[in-house]
């Protein structure tokens, strides 16, 4: 498993012991997986959702939105009128 | 061999709802930063998106207008990337099932009808918006509007069907009308309402040549320049025995040139997988069948009808169709006078024009049909010539008057007293003893010469074919 990869693109910057211990677990997790593909699941439909979910629509009617005040609380994220966010790699 | 081009297309359309896709923020356009957020839209931890059922029945009928199979059943995805201005971390998306696939559009271009296949329509929510201020390379930070955040949108992914940029164009203005006739998206693209993608290759044979993709084309002048200087540049580097790089390119708008485009994504790995926070949408088939009745007259079933029921030419049909409110326009005025090739043209001449220039709606104008009723008999009853008309319609676009308003008032009505007429034509036999006798010596010319001193002395309002008449009279009576 290329750990590097998933390290890009969950914008991580492990260290080389951090690295390490994730690179185990998900040795661990996977190879847990290898157990479960030994399971005969021929006439088995795949699950995605719990059976019975139900979905919920709302009507397309406003609801107050957040007021102003309560978003400058925020100061370390909240500059003059806008999100101000640490540019991320690759951007 | 020729080569040729392969053009698929990739068009985002922001559904016209009050609220988000998934919570209850406005949708206004222009509204001041940041003032229609929740926790929902701004990715907050342990908030729960809901739909808006307003989306699917838009997405519904945008589905069933572009000749779309619906979905009885589809689900949510999560598309994961980072980028400022996805506050999840993921986009919601629709992925393996989109609430609508396989469809088609006819285009009409110049040269041909086509039919551009549709590949699939899906229902998602759009992100944020980055604020650049300053220099964007130097600023440490990122600056986000998150009012746009969870807009929903619809993804016309389009077959790579279409060769030129004619039809790239055409598709994109039908798409629009459509939209536009349905009322689910406003269809402005200077606003943001739709956004295309271009996906485009050129090559010789059956194989094809290396995609390049064009982003952020924000007008349908833009979409069509980009991809006549792009496919002029693949061919010519081909020729010239160069290959094609597979990136991402943008239009200058200033020198009409694609260049590369430095891409946020190089690892275009987006795990998708299944939104948990939200099952399967299931639609049945009553429901289907009742969005399918909402449906009106769309573009191209109009325009031919418009030229069989109303003979008028097609392309008048097609320019008048162009937007709903001057084609229902057009159809009232068109059926209330019973003269729909009248109509047509004092529409596309005269209305048009001054719509146009005073940057009106045809919704605004007070002529209606109603007043082309009164303007047309009074040419019919003889009242006004054609001429006179075409003025008595310019003076009612801007004074709001009715024609008969106006020709009471400016005392436009057309002499047909044939009385009055022959006093002015003796007048003018008199005053012009030259031109009398060069027509008396057989030079008919001249004819046109006397009828408009005629009108001249009358300011235009003799009936001509009487006028005309009577000088014939009385000049062959001089012989
Ligand atoms: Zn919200």
């Amino acid at each position: 498993m290329d750990l590097k990869k998933y390290e890009k693109l969950a914008a991580l910057n492990l260290s080389e012991e951090e690295e390490k211990r994730i690179s185990k677990d998900l040795t661990d997790i996977i190879n847990y997986f290898e157990i479960l593909k030994e399971v005969n699941t021929d006439n088995v439909e795949p699950l995605v959702y719990t059976k019975g979910a139900k979905l919920f629509m709302r009507k397309d009617e406003k609801q107050k939105s957040l007021n102003k005040e309560s978003l400058k609380k925020n100061r370390e994220l909240f500059n003059g009128n806008f999100y101000k966010v640490k540019k991320i790699i690759g951007d | 061999m020729e080569y040729k081009p392969t053009i698929g297309l990739e068009i985002h359309v922001q559904l016209a709802t009050k609220t988000k896709i998934f919570c209850g923020c406005s949708t206004e356009f222009g509204a001041e930063p940041n003032t229609n957020v929740c926790p929902v839209c701004l990715g907050l931890p342990g908030a729960l998106p809901v739909l808006n059922e307003k989306v699917v029945e838009y997405g519904t009928k945008l589905g069933l207008a572009l000749n779309m199979h619906i979905n009885k059943t589809s689900t949510f995805y999560r598309k994961n990337y980072f980028y400022p201005d996805l506050p999840k971390g993921y986009q919601i998306t629709q992925y393996s099932i989109p609430i609508a696939s396989e469809g088609f559009l006819e285009v009409k271009t110049s040269k041909s009808k086509k039919k551009i296949r549709i590949l699939r329509g899906h229902i998602e929510e759009d992100s944020g918006k980055s604020i650049h201020t300053g220099d964007i390379t130097e600023s440490e930070y990122s600056y986000i509007d998150f009012n746009r955040s969870g807009v929903p949108l619809m993804e016309i992914v389009t077959y790579p069907d279409i060769e030129t940029a004619e039809e790239a164009y055409e598709f994109l203005v039908l798409l629009r009308k459509t939209v536009r006739y349905l009322g689910v998206s406003s269809g402005d693209m200077e606003k943001g309402a739709l956004r295309c993608d271009v996906n485009i290759s050129v090559s010789k044979g059956e194989t094809l040549g290396t995609k390049v993709e064009i982003k952020n084309l924000n007008s349908f002048r833009s979409v069509r320049r980009a991809l006549e200087f792009e496919i002029n540049r693949q061919i010519e580097t081909l020729k010239k025995g160069g290959k094609i790089v597979q990136e991402t390119r943008h239009l200058d708008e200033r020198t009409g040139e694609t260049k590369p485009m430095r891409t946020k994504e190089e690892l275009n790995d987006y795990r998708y997988f299944p939104e948990p926070d939200l099952p399967p949408l299931i639609l049945t088939d009553e429901y289907i069948e009742k969005i399918k009745e909402t449906i009106p007259e769309l573009p191209n079933e109009k325009e031919e009808r418009f030229v069989k029921e109303y003979g008028i030419s097609e392309d008048y049909a097609h320019e008048i169709t162009a937007s709903i409110e001057v084609a229902e326009y057009f159809e009232e005025a068109a059926k209330l006078t019973g003269k729909p090739k009248e109509v047509s043209n004092y529409l596309m001449v005269n209305i048009m024009k001054f719509i146009n220039e005073n940057g009106k709606n045809i919704k605004e104008i007070t002529f209606g049909a109603k007043e082309f009723k009164e303007l047309l008999d009074l040419i019919d009853s003889k009242t006004i010539s054609k001429n006179i008309a075409k003025s008595v319609l310019e003076e009612s676009l801007s004074s709001g008057k009715t024609p008969s308003q106006i020709v009471e008032e400016k005392g436009l009505k057309q002499i047909t007293d044939t009385g009055e007429i022959e006093k002015v034509i003796d007048e003018v036999i008199k005053e012009n003893p030259k031109p009398v006798s060069q027509y008396l010596n057989g030079k008919k010319q001249v004819m046109g010469f006397l009828i408009g001193q005629i009108m001249k002395k009358t300011k235009g309002k003799a009936n001509p074919k009487i006028a005309s008449k009577i000088l014939i009279e009385k000049l062959n009576a001089l012989k």
